[in-house]
């Protein structure tokens, strides 16, 4: 399915996918700035830091693409350049998630800077209504055109939402809708886990992304971005972003305990990469590939959440 | 180099006009600016021995052997109209006239692409999602992308399907190319090195890429024009793992260059490598157990999704 065009605005036609896209943000940042008026912040901080957070979010997420992409974004078919304007239209391709979360981090921090306010404050408040609001984007991501992992052939799997017919009488699994469901159980935990520390439930956050989206991303077959042939960008992001929120709950733990965990994850994330070399190369069966590659995220995302949870509530 | 190529094509164009066309014989050659599924190959045409297709419009004479103790794989073609010859992207397993967006990382294996667009023999292409490799791009006539640095050389298909290889391109070389032949030019692929030429090889031993790994013993795949409409698939078994077992790039030209004078005295006109190692893939129609199904002829245990093919095509609806 490609986009589908709603109405056409200064002569740019708008898709049903960005006008969606548009409300939910709108309606993450009403929750966001009700809750926060709820804690009993002041709206200008909050205000602030959601328009910070969406510029500096499209701009890292554009750049993120662009960079990776650059040279079908900025030069034409024979190498030409084609200026900087591309940038700017999205006439080719779209924005990177990574880059987006990236955005809204330097949009928090940048609120502090600004307003005085704390950037762990703003991430807290925007932590529940940010995952619900990438739930919502993985789940109507299929009308971008996007979303799509494998072909399937098991009449188990053709069924919509879980596969996407593509019209011509097959079926592609929907990594984007595994992934909606996945943040939306993230989601559950956030509302139930119980928060001190500023900062904390933003930890969370960036830990529980990064634990149910790395797997299903390796499944996709849609515009993927990949560098240096194989590296898929927004799992190596991922993978930063769980190495953050980790290092934020070692914030309170001894040195020794703080690089044994570091170096536990890092050798978590080798261990993936090996097990995504093997799906490559050898002929070893995927679905034990896949099954060994879910515990080891499995586990490092537990380790990570357990460390964050003692941080928060230290013994 | 490139004028030599200019004129040894028109020569073989003026002898493509003296062979049996399409036209002449009632078949309707496909459009080459578009992507499609073909007509479905008939069964009946496949032989039961897994070893050869014929219609009237395509042969196809698959064929195995050992080089070096490596085994190796060929598919023999020939065809009445060059656009039976198609570049056919990954894309086209969800919707057979998808094209090639150039940013697309859509892949589907070998055997999924054939399905879907009713190949009769196709394989690998040049791995065309990563640009650092495939620096150049033509698909079915459409200019996609053009950032050749110098490293690789790339193989043009004109509208009449013969080969004209542009050695060691750099982008400049080939937007003058193309300025001069835009209107000739059908398809083009970017990953090489070129083989064999007027019959001999051109890949010494000392020969190295790492890009390709040229010095490394693996799997390897080709496409070579024997004649005008006649040409041979090539691949060769390794193990892209360990690099313990397979061909180098500089053996893989004896190979093409040795197989190229069983099928011509004079040997293959140009000889093109093309993605090896788990992405090389010959897929075919073979009978089993009483059914046809598309099957990958190399390796059949090991794959890596592609992201596009060269498949060839039959006319007879």
């Amino acid at each position: 399915m490609s986009e589908i065009p709603f109405l056409s605005l200064l002569g740019t036609d708008v898709t049903v996918y960005s006008l969606l896209t548009a409300l939910a943000i709108l309606a993450a940042g009403s929750v966001m700035l009700a809750r926060s008026r709820k804690k009993g912040l002041s709206a200008r901080p909050v205000g602030l830091f959601f328009l910070l957070a969406l510029l500096f979010g499209l701009l890292l997420g554009r750049g993120v693409y662009c960079a990776v992409r650059c040279n079908s974004v900025f030069f034409d078919e024979l190498g030409d350049p084609k200026g900087w304007l591309p940038f700017f239209t999205l006439e080719t391709g779209s924005v990177n998630a990574f880059g987006v979360l990236l955005g809204v981090l330097l949009g928090a921090w940048a609120t502090g800077k600004i307003a005085g306010a704390s950037p762990a404050v703003l991430l807290d408040g925007a932590a529940l209504p940010g995952l619900g609001l990438f739930a919502f984007e993985r789940l109507i991501e299929p009308l971008s055109g996007q979303g799509f992992g494998p072909l399937v052939s098991n009449p188990l799997l053709c069924w919509p939402p879980l596969s996407i017919d593509s019209g011509w009488g097959d079926w592609s699994l929907s990594v984007s809708f595994i992934e909606a469901v996945l943040l939306l159980i993230a989601a559950l935990f956030l509302v139930k886990a119980a928060c001190r520390r500023p900062g904390t439930r933003a930890l969370y956050a960036l830990a529980l992304i990064a634990g149910t989206q790395i797997i299903p991303e390796i499944l996709r077959q849609d515009d993927v971005l990949l560098i240096l042939i194989f590296g898929p960008v927004t799992q190596i992001g991922y993978a930063v972003l769980l190495l953050t929120a980790l290092i934020g709950g070692l914030r309170s733990a001894g040195k020794k305990t703080a690089i044994r965990e570091i170096l536990l994850l890092l050798l978590g994330v080798a261990l993936i990469g090996g097990g995504e070399f093997a799906l490559d190369k050898s002929d070893w069966p995927p679905l034990l590939l896949y099954g060994v590659m879910i515990l080891v995220l499995a586990a490092m995302t537990w380790m990570t959440l357990r460390r964050i949870r003692m941080h928060d509530c230290p013994a | 180099m490139q004028r030599v190529s200019v004129r040894l094509g028109t020569i073989f164009l003026m002898l493509c006009l003296l062979l049996p066309s399409a036209q002449a014989s009632g078949l309707s050659p496909m459009p080459l600016n578009k992507h499609m599924a073909g007509p479905k190959p008939k069964n009946e045409n496949y032989s039961t021995t897994n070893d050869f297709y014929e219609d009237e419009s395509i042969t196809v004479q698959i064929s195995t052997g050992k080089y070096k103790g490596v085994k190796y794989t060929t598919a023999h073609v020939k065809i009445v109209d060059p656009s039976q010859l198609r570049a056919v992207s990954a894309e086209q397993v969800r919707n057979p006239s998808a094209g090639f967006s150039g940013n697309r990382s859509t892949t589907a294996t070998g055997i999924q692409i054939c399905q879907a667009v009713n190949a009769v023999v196709g394989m690998n292409g040049d791995y065309c999602v990563t640009d650092d490799k495939c620096q150049v791009m033509m698909r079915q006539c459409k200019q996609i992308r053009n950032r050749a640095n110098g490293a690789y050389d790339v193989l043009v298909i004109d509208k009449n399907g013969n080969f004209t290889a542009l050695r060691n391109c750099t982008a400049d070389d080939y937007k003058a190319y193309y300025k001069a032949h835009s209107k000739e030019m059908y398809n083009v692929f970017c990953f090489g090195p070129v083989l064999v030429k007027n019959g001999r090889t051109t890949v010494g031993e000392k020969y190295e890429n790492r890009n390709i790994i040229a010095q490394k013993k693996t799997q390897r795949a080709a496409i070579a024009q024997i004649g005008p409409l006649e040409y041979m698939l090539i691949t060769a078994d390794g193990d892209s793992v360990t690099y313990t077992s397979g061909l180098t790039v500089a053996e893989f030209s004896a190979l093409c260059a040795k197989l190229g004078k069983e099928v011509r005295e004079e040997g293959f006109q140009l000889a093109y490598n093309l993605d090896g190692g788990n992405s090389s893939a010959l897929i075919y129609k073979k009978w089993a157990k009483n059914k046809l199904a598309y099957r990958k002829l190399n390796m059949p245990n090991i794959g890596r999704p592609l992201s596009d093919m060269i498949c060839f095509f039959t006319l007879v609806k």
